[in-house]
């Protein structure tokens, strides 16, 4: 991030200060596509602060390591919004054209919802998300070491599952001892296939 | 004030028997919809949903809807203007074929 003083300094604050909330609120949104990122930045540095200066700030990405996707997911059903954001986020930063972007992440909101509502019926766990887009194609994995193995099928959420295969080229689920993991592929269209911008 | 509540709300809409779904309607959610719309089983003829402001609808969204539909008596359970996302959704799940007491109008 390239910036003027005015996006850190406040006044009766040291200079350093403010270098330090800019680098903590970095951190927090350092996986989103530089839009997103550069509207977080405004949002976390000066929103509800009094600018006494001119702010000019530029953002830049340098040797981002393919496209790949990381969330883990806690079990409260509301996290799922964060993820639908969070993954959208990513789809729509590697080219994704809208109505794709939209197929996907219903389509790993239902494979977490399912682990959330199945996998964690006793106790609190996480939910692993990771996605990698190569070459076009969109390879997505979610992960929980729940015990929803157990579990007699249940019909309501047989329509989950039948929408997570319409929505995707293919959907394997594995079961063993140390959990569930979902595997979805999906070929997409992107402006660059390489998924990098 | 949770994450979900603010994500999603249901209110009664200006005519009888009709409710407005503003948000993404999920599994965080669907409560709301059954808590809101049990009053339907007092009286009989259609209920409209008001899907022109649902952004979001999942599985569970659909079934929360179908149970909507099942305590409607003597009329049918009406979709109203389903956003592009939402009726989408509606096609791929086949709700309409699935159960004949609902319908879609635009």
């Amino acid at each position: 991030v390239l910036y003027t003083d005015g996006l850190v300094e406040r006044r009766g604050e040291s200079f350093d200060r403010g270098v330090e909330r800019l680098l903590r609120s970095l951190e927090r949104v350092s996986d989103l596509d530089l839009e997103s990122l550069s509207d977080a930045l405004t949002r976390d540095l000066l929103h509800e602060v009094r600018r006494d200066d001119d702010v000019a700030f530029l953002c830049l990405r340098i040797g981002q390591p393919g496209a790949v996707f990381g969330w883990t997911l806690g079990t409260d059903p509301a996290s799922l919004r964060e993820l639908r954001d969070g993954f959208e986020a990513w789809l729509r930063s590697c080219g994704l054209e809208p109505v794709e972007t939209e197929s996907v992440v219903l389509a790993v909101h239902e494979a977490a919802a399912n682990a959330i509502e199945h996998g964690y019926r006793e106790r609190d766990g996480d939910v692993a998300i990771d996605a990698i887009l190569d070459e076009g194609t969109l390879a997505i994995e979610i992960r929980d070491d729940g015990a929803w193995r157990d579990d007699p099928p249940d019909p309501s959420r047989g329509r989950g599952l039948t929408m997570m295969r319409a929505l995707t080229d293919s959907m394997h689920i594995d079961h063993d001892e140390n959990g569930t993991t979902v595997r979805m592929r999906r070929r997409v269209g992107v402006a660059d296939p390489s998924g990098s911008r | 004030v949770s994450a979900s509540t603010s994500a999603f709300r249901i209110e009664p809409g200006s005519e009888e028997r009709e409710f407005l779904l503003v948000g993404e309607l999920d599994m965080a959610s669907t409560e709301m919809v059954a808590a809101a719309t049990a009053d339907l089983e007092v009286g009989t003829g259609d209920a409209v949903l008001e899907l022109r402001d649902l952004t979001f609808i999942d599985s569970s969204g659909i079934l929360a809807i179908s149970k909507v539909a099942d305590r409607v008596r003597g009329g049918k359970l009406i979709l109203r203007h389903p956003t592009e996302a939402v009726r989408r959704v509606l096609d791929l799940v086949g709700l309409t074929e699935a159960s004949p007491g609902i319908v879609i109008a635009d």
